[in-house]
């Protein structure tokens, strides 16, 4: 049974080994395995970028304690890759920056369970639980830089997705960035698309502490 | 960027947006035609690739072909030769028809399907493959005469297609992505398919038998799980969704 957990500054205390599991995984993926430009390979095969920050949040599909995938999200208020690294991407809708806007990096699922169903089935259970918590949490819209053939992916799924800029070349591929509309179609999109049934299985253990600062009408998690 | 760059990144956007509008599919072929007649592109198709062994029709979903072509591509089945089909298949990259690899000794029959399309008028031609996760495979492509495609107008093309692409799939296709089954009850449905009639809570309450505030509780618990804020945007809601009807 995979669980989604919610991890940020709050309650990372409960999940240092979990944290720490998934720093090694994205070493694996993002260093080792698609030699991203720009990260370098760290003696102690963590991967860390500026945006792991104290706002970060970590969304993290544990199976059994392992940790099986995840993403990140990031308030585009402050520093992220969008903003700080490829602003070009966003060149004619500009730079969203909002409390009520997140961005979205380093989806991943463990290559030891990218079997073609089950692979699938974990990131679109890490995306869906990515849309409930960003519900949950009050949040607008989501950007993300991608690969553009994931966009009519999103499409399938029913979501409202628009561009920030053009596609373009990046270490041979093309990507854009655009922002998805948080909304209970884009949920239920995905759960009837990926056929996720209407289980919710996230989790947010407390101390909680909102995604946009100073938010007080926190509906209750189911 | 210069600002040639930006009028064609601009002009592309408000395409995007504009077609987010359009509501039926004769309009999306005008606007689409449109657009690319505007860089050169008198022909285009936006089509369903057969799976490798598959049917062997190729699911057009909006076309822009001239007549006489489509005739002649399905008489002759030369999607079995098509080089742009061959590579757009192997491809998650946007290329121009001359980059599709023609080589006479893979497929001596590829090199005859390119010429047939010159006595189209369709000599230079762009694809942007379109991969869907249940492993179907799509393209969007367009052809024209002469055409001068400077690096900046590859990705306007690019964005506008991969939006095209999602369109044509909501208009052509809107069965794909049913009401998510189970979210409202067959109570809640029926409730909100009388309201959409225009009835109020009190008459649906005599038209089913039961009390009003049931009526009003049944209409409040869709109203929650469409999380819509009054009636009327539930109503909507679950039209949009499929879950009742006009």
């Amino acid at each position: 049974m995979i669980q989604v957990h919610i991890i940020n500054n709050a309650n990372r205390h409960l999940y240092e080994r979990e944290l720490d599991e998934h720093h090694q995984i994205r070493h694996r993926i993002y260093v080792e395995e698609l030699q991203w430009r720009g990260l370098t390979p760290r003696a102690d095969k963590r991967e860390y970028d500026q945006f792991d920050m104290d706002e970060t949040v970590y969304v993290l599909a544990l199976e059994e304690g392992r940790v099986v995938g995840g993403l990140r999200l990031v308030p585009t208020t402050g520093p992220h890759l969008i903003a700080d690294v490829f602003p070009h991407f966003a060149s004619i809708q500009g730079v969203p920056r909002a409390p009520d806007i997140a961005e979205w990096t380093r989806l991943f699922v463990v290559p030891e369970r990218r079997e073609e169903h089950s692979g699938a089935k974990i990131r679109a259970t890490v995306v869906a639980s990515m849309l409930e918590y960003a519900l949950q949490e009050g949040l607008s819209a989501i950007s993300v830089l991608m690969n553009a053939f994931w966009l009519p992916k999103f499409q399938e799924c029913g979501y409202r997705t628009r561009p920030l800029g053009l596609p373009d070349m990046h270490d041979g591929e093309w990507l854009i960035a655009v922002m998805i509309d948080v909304t209970p179609e884009a949920l239920a999109g995905i759960r009837a698309a990926r056929g996720l049934g209407q289980q919710s299985v996230l989790v947010h253990r407390d101390p909680y502490r909102p995604f946009i600062p100073g938010r007080r009408d926190v509906p209750a998690v189911a | 960027m210069t600002e040639g760059m930006l009028d064609i990144g601009r002009a592309a956007f408000d395409f995007v947006d504009d077609i987010e509008r359009l509501s039926d599919q004769r309009a999306l072929v005008d606007r689409f035609g449109r657009e690319l007649n505007g860089y050169g592109y008198h022909a285009w198709i936006i089509a369903n690739l057969p799976n490798p062994g598959g049917r062997t029709d190729s699911l057009a979903l909006l076309s822009g072909w001239p007549q006489g072509w489509t005739a002649l591509y399905r008489r002759l089945k030369l999607i079995h030769n098509d080089p742009v089909v061959a590579h757009c298949l192997r491809s998650t990259a946007p290329f121009e028809w001359r980059e599709a690899p023609c080589d006479p000794l893979v497929n001596p029959k590829a090199k005859d399907v390119m010429d047939r399309a010159t006595d189209f008028r369709m000599r230079e031609g762009f694809c942007v493959p379109v991969h869907t996760s249940d492993g179907y495979e799509a393209i969007v492509t367009m052809a024209g005469e002469r055409v001068e495609l400077p690096g900046q107008v590859r990705p306007a093309l690019h964005l506008m297609a991969l939006y095209a692409y999602g369109k044509a799939v909501d208009l052509c296709m809107p069965q794909r992505f049913p009401a998510v089954p189970g979210r409202l009850t067959k109570r809640e449905r029926e409730v909100l398919q009388w309201t959409a009639a225009g009835k109020t809570s009190w008459e649906i309450s005599q038209i089913l038998g039961v009390a009003e505030s049931t009526i009003i509780a049944h209409i409040k618990a869709a109203a929650a799980k469409l999380n819509t804020p009054n009636r009327v945007a539930t109503v909507v809601v679950a039209l949009r969704r499929g879950e009742i009807s006009l």
